[in-house]
C-alpha cells in the first residue's frame, strides 16, 4: 500500500532523469553529448541531491530540530576553507586531490565541531549547534581574509559557495556515488532508532539505546555523505533543509519512509533546478545553488507560515 | 521479594550535593511515592534510578543486581520511565509512539514485528484509548498524551515503572484514571510503581510506601500511612500551619 | 615718473619670467595600473606621487607610494600626498567620489575601457592632465598605425579563426561588450561568444563544444586541463593542439600599452 507511492515516485524520478538528458544549453542532441556531458551531470545531481537531503533528515532527527541543514556542523565552511587552502598551496583546480582536499576539509570541520561540543563523553544538542556556528564563523573569517588579500580569487570562491554541477573527475564521481549509497543504506537500517531519537535523548536512554554511540554513527554517516556531495558540487544550499520538510509532509515522520522519500525528492529537486541553471541564460550558466536558494527560500517560508503554532 | 535496595546514595552536581544519604528498600508490587518541594532532589534520584545520571556513591541494587552492572537494553527490559512532559516535534501516530516501547527487545537491524504492534494495540485497548491509535501525537490533549507515554512504558513489559509528576498538568478525570491504571498494573501484573507527585490526596489513596525529601535529605521513609501525616508533610514542605494541611488533605 | 614706470615694468617682467620658469609641478595619484603604465609611456612619471597597490609595471612604479587598491582606496594616504589630480576608475560606489571631493581633492574619472579604442581616449585625457599633449598625440598615432599594420598583414580572404578565451576556472569567458573580446577581434580572431551582448560571464563546456573554437586562450590554466574533459577531441583547438596558455594576464587584460604587443603576438599565432 505505501510502497505504491514510492514506486510512482521512483518512476517519476526516472522520467525526469531521462528527460533532463535531452535538455541543455545547446541544440546538440547526439549520443556523444548526452552520454559524455549530460549523463555525468545528471548523475551528479542525483548523488548530491540524495546525499544532502538524507543528511538533512539525519541531522533533523538526531538534533530534534527541524531547522537543521547538513551544513550545521560547519561542513560548508570547511569545504570553502579547503577550496581556499587548495589555491594557497597551488593545487591544480580540478585535479583529483583538489576534490579530496575539499571533502576532507569539510569532514574535518565537522569533527572539530563535534569534539568542541563534547564534554565528559557526552554531547548536548545545543552545544553541538553552537560549536558548528563557532567553527563556521571562524573558517569563514579565514576565507574572507584570504579573499581580501587575493581579490582575483573572489569570484571563483563565491561561485564555489553557490555550488554547481561542473565536469568532475570520473573516478571521484563513482567513489562519491558508492559512499553515498552505502551511507543511505546504513541510515535506512538504523532509521528505527532515529525515530526514537526524535523523542529526546533521555527517552532513548530509557528505551535502552546507547545514545552516544548512535550519535557518533549518525553524525559520521551524515557528515560523510555531505562531504561527498560538497566535494563534487560545492555547497549547494536549501536542498538539505527544504526537501526533508516536503518529504515529511507527504510521507509522515517515520524515518524509514522519510529517508527514502527525501533521497528521491532531493534527486528530483536538483535534476530540475540544474536543468534550469544550465538553460535559462544559455550559453551562460547560473550556479545551481542560486536556483535552489531562489526556489527554496520562498517555499520554505510558505511551509513555515503553514505550520505556524504547530511546532512550539 | 526485595526489588530495590538503595543504601547511602549521594549525588553531586558540579560539586554541590543534590541528594545526601538516601536509604530505602522496597518490594515487588510496592507503590512508592516520593514527595518533596521543588529542588528537593526527587528528579535527581529518579534520574539515578533511570540511569540517566551515573551513580556516584552508595549502592543501588535493582532486581538483585547492582544498577551499574546492567547493559542498557537489559535494564530497559525491566525498568521503564515516564517523564512528566515530552516534547514531540514530529507528528508520529499514537501507535507508532507506543510500539517504540518494544525497542529494548529488538536487535539493531530488526524492525517491529506483527507481535510488537499487536502488543501495542492490546495495551492501548486495556487502557481504553485504542480509538486514538491512528491519531497524531500532537493532536491529543495533555492527558491523552500522558496516557500514550504510559502505554509506551507498559509495552516495555517492565518490572518497575517510574513516573515523574505524571498528573501535575492534568484535570481530575485523567488524574484518577492514571492512578487507577497504575494500581491495576500493580495488582494484576505485580509491577512496582514509583511515583514522584505533588498530588498528595491521590497518592495517599494508593501508595503503600512513602519517601519524603527536603533539600536532598531524607525526611522519612516507611509505610505511607506513617509517612503521610500532617506533621511530616509540613516539615518536608516547610509549611508552618499544620492545621491547614490536615484540612486540605484530610490526613 | 618715467623712471618709476620703467622700473615697475621691469620688475613685473622679471617676476613673470621667474614664474614662467617655475612651472608648479603637478602631483598625480593613479588608482589603476593601466593609468600608471600610460603615465610612464608619456614620460610623466616624475609627476606621479602615488599609485595603487596593484601598479606593478614598469618596475619603477613599485617604488612609488602605495595608496590602497581601486576597490577600496586609502583616503588618508591619498590626502597626505596632496595630489592635484587623482586618476580614478568608474566606481560603482559613489561614496568614494563624494569622500574624495569633500576632502577638496580633484578627481578625474575614466569610464571603463571596453574596447581598444577606449585606450586612446584614456591616453588623451591623461596626456592633457599631465601637460604632455604632444607626447599623447604622438603615442596615439603610433599605436593606431600599429593596429593598421597588423590588420594589413592579415591575409584578407582567409577566414578568421574561432577563438575561445577562458578568463578563469569554471568557464568564465568574455562576451561582446568586453575588452578581451575586442583584443581578439583586433588580433584577427573571432570570439566564439561575440554574439553574446555581455561583458564577462560563465558558460558551459557543452556550449564550447557546440561553438567548436579553433584556438583556445587560457589565462589561468594550461592545456592539460582541457584534454581531460569529455568529448575534448571534438574541439578543433584540442584536436590540433592550438592552446595558448602562456599569456600574462596583466599584459592582455590591462587597457594600456602592452596589450598592443599581445595583439601583434596573437595575430601571428592566429595566422598559422
Amino acid at each position: 500500500m505505501k510502497m505504491n507511492k514510492f514506486l510512482i515516485a521512483l518512476f517519476v524520478l526516472a522520467v525526469l532523469f531521462v528527460l533532463s538528458l535531452f535538455i541543455g544549453p545547446t541544440s546538440l542532441n547526439g549520443f556523444d553529448i548526452i552520454f559524455h556531458i549530460r549523463l555525468p551531470r545528471v548523475l551528479q545531481a542525483v548523488i548530491a541531491g540524495c546525499a544532502l537531503s538524507v543528511a538533512g533528515v539525519i541531522f533533523q532527527g538526531v538534533l530534534k530540530n527541524p531547522l537543521c541543514d547538513p551544513y550545521i556542523l560547519g561542513t560548508s565552511s570547511g569545504a570553502l576553507f579547503g577550496a581556499v587552502l587548495a589555491q594557497v598551496i597551488g593545487l591544480n583546480q580540478g585535479s583529483f586531490f583538489f576534490y579530496i582536499l575539499i571533502g576532507a576539509s569539510a569532514l574535518g570541520a565537522t569533527l572539530i565541531a563535534y569534539n568542541l561540543a563534547k564534554y565528559k563523553k557526552q554531547v548536548s544538542n545545543v552545544d553541538l549547534i553552537l560549536a558548528g556556528v563557532i567553527i563556521s564563523t571562524f573558517l569563514s573569517a579565514l576565507v574572507l581574509l584570504f579573499l581580501s588579500l587575493h581579490r582575483e580569487s573572489a569570484l571563483n570562491i563565491v561561485f564555489f559557495m553557490m555550488g554547481g554541477l561542473y565536469e568532475t573527475d570520473k573516478g571521484l564521481l563513482i567513489a562519491a556515488a558508492v559512499l553515498v549509497f552505502i551511507g543511505i543504506m546504513l541510515a535506512l537500517s538504523l532509521s528505527r532508532q532515529l525515530d526514537i531519537f526524535s523523542l529526546g535523548e533521555e527517552k532513548a536512554v530509557h528505551l535502552g539505546i546507547n545514545t552516544e554511540k548512535y550519535k557518533i554513527i549518525y553524525f559520521t554517516i551524515a557528515s560523510l555523505i555531505t562531504a561527498c556531495a560538497v566535494s563534487i558540487s560545492g555547497t549547494i544550499g536549501f536542498v538539505g533543509l527544504v526537501v526533508p520538510h516536503m518529504a515529511r509532509l507527504i510521507v509522515g515522520p517515520s524515518h524509514f519512509r522519510l529517508i527514502l522519500a527525501s533521497a528521491i525528492g532531493g534527486s528530483m529537486f536538483l535534476i530540475v533546478t540544474d536543468a534550469f541553471a544550465r538553460t535559462v541564460i544559455a550559453p551562460g550558466e547560473i550556479p545551481v545553488g542560486i536556483i535552489t536558494a531562489l526556489v527554496g527560500a520562498p517555499f520554505f517560508l510558505w511551509l513555515l507560515f503553514r505550520n505556524r503554532g504547530k511546532i512550539k | 521479594m526485595q526489588i530495590i535496595s538503595a543504601e547511602n546514595i549521594d549525588f553531586k552536581y558540579n560539586g554541590e550535593k543534590a541528594i545526601n544519604g538516601i536509604d530505602f528498600k522496597i518490594n515487588e508490587a510496592d507503590f512508592l511515592t516520593i514527595l518533596g518541594p521543588n529542588g528537593s532532589g526527587k528528579s535527581t534520584l529518579l534520574k539515578i534510578l533511570a540511569r540517566i545520571n551515573d551513580i556516584q556513591t552508595g549502592s543501588l541494587i535493582v532486581n538483585g543486581h547492582y544498577i551499574e552492572s546492567y547493559e542498557s537494553s537489559e535494564y530497559a527490559k525491566f525498568f521503564s520511565y515516564v517523564p512528566g512532559d515530552i516534547y514531540t516535534p514530529y507528528d508520529f501516530s499514537v501507535l507508532e509512539i507506543v510500539v517504540m516501547g518494544r525497542a529494548p527487545y529488538l536487535k539493531w537491524w530488526e524492525d517491529y514485528q506483527k507481535k510488537d504492534n499487536l502488543l501495542a494495540m492490546e495495551t492501548l485497548e486495556s487502557m481504553r484509548i485504542s480509538h486514538l491509535a491512528k491519531r497524531s501525537i500532537n493532536s491529543l490533549s495533555s492527558g491523552e498524551k500522558q496516557l500514550v507515554f504510559i502505554a509506551q512504558a507498559l509495552v516495555q513489559n517492565p518490572g518497575i515503572l517510574v513516573l515523574d509528576e505524571p498528573t501535575s498538568h492534568l484535570d481530575i478525570k485523567y488524574k484518577m484514571e492514571i492512578f487507577g491504571l497504575l494500581n491495576k498494573m500493580r495488582e494484576e501484573k505485580k509491577i512496582t510503581i514509583i511515583i514522584a507527585s505533588h498530588d498528595i490526596n491521590l497518592v495517599s489513596l494508593y501508595a503503600n510506601k512513602a519517601l519524603l525529601l527536603n533539600k536532598g535529605k531524607q525526611m522519612f521513609f516507611g509505610r505511607a500511612q506513617d509517612g503521610l501525616t500532617a506533621d511530616n508533610i509540613s516539615r518536608t514542605y516547610e509549611i508552618e500551619d499544620t492545621s491547614k494541611i490536615t484540612a486540605m488533605f484530610k490526613l | 615718473m618715467r623712471l618709476i614706470s620703467i622700473a615697475l615694468s621691469a620688475f613685473f617682467l622679471f617676476i613673470s619670467f621667474c614664474n614662467a620658469g617655475v612651472v608648479k609641478k603637478n602631483r598625480v595619484v593613479s588608482l589603476m595600473p593601466s593609468y600608471t603604465e600610460i603615465i610612464y609611456a608619456l614620460g610623466a612619471q616624475d609627476q606621479l606621487v602615488g599609485v595603487s597597490n596593484f601598479c606593478n609595471y614598469p618596475e619603477e612604479a613599485l617604488t612609488k607610494e602605495k595608496t590602497g587598491d581601486y576597490l577600496r582606496p586609502n583616503f588618508e594616504k591619498i590626502y597626505s600626498l596632496k595630489p592635484d589630480i587623482i586618476l580614478a576608475p568608474q566606481w560603482k560606489n559613489s561614496i568614494f567620489l563624494k569622500n574624495l571631493k569633500s576632502l577638496g581633492l580633484n578627481v578625474v574619472q575614466f569610464k571603463d575601457e571596453s574596447a581598444i579604442k577606449d585606450i586612446f581616449r584614456t591616453i588623451g585625457i591623461i596626456a592633457v592632465k599631465t601637460n604632455k599633449k604632444a607626447q599623447g598625440k604622438a603615442l596615439i598615432k603610433k599605436l593606431k598605425k600599429r593596429l593598421k599594420d597588423i590588420s594589413k598583414k592579415r591575409v584578407s580572404n582567409k577566414k578568421r579563426p574561432k577563438v575561445y578565451i577562458e578568463v578563469d576556472n569554471k568557464y568564465w569567458t568574455a562576451g561582446k561588450n568586453s575588452f578581451l573580446s575586442d583584443v581578439i577581434e583586433k588580433a584577427g580572431g573571432k570570439n566564439i561568444f561575440s554574439d553574446i551582448k555581455r561583458s564577462y560571464f560563465q558558460t558551459s563546456w557543452e556550449a564550447i563544444i557546440e561553438r567548436n573554437p579553433d584556438i583556445i586562450i587560457s589565462l589561468w590554466g594550461d592545456a592539460g586541463d582541457y584534454a581531460k574533459k569529455p568529448l575534448a577531441e571534438k574541439i578543433n583547438a584540442l584536436a590540433n593542439s592550438r592552446i595558448i596558455s602562456d599569456i600574462e594576464r596583466d599584459k592582455i587584460a590591462r587597457p594600456a600599452l602592452r596589450v598592443f604587443d599581445i595583439i601583434e603576438e596573437l595575430s601571428l599565432k592566429f595566422e598559422k
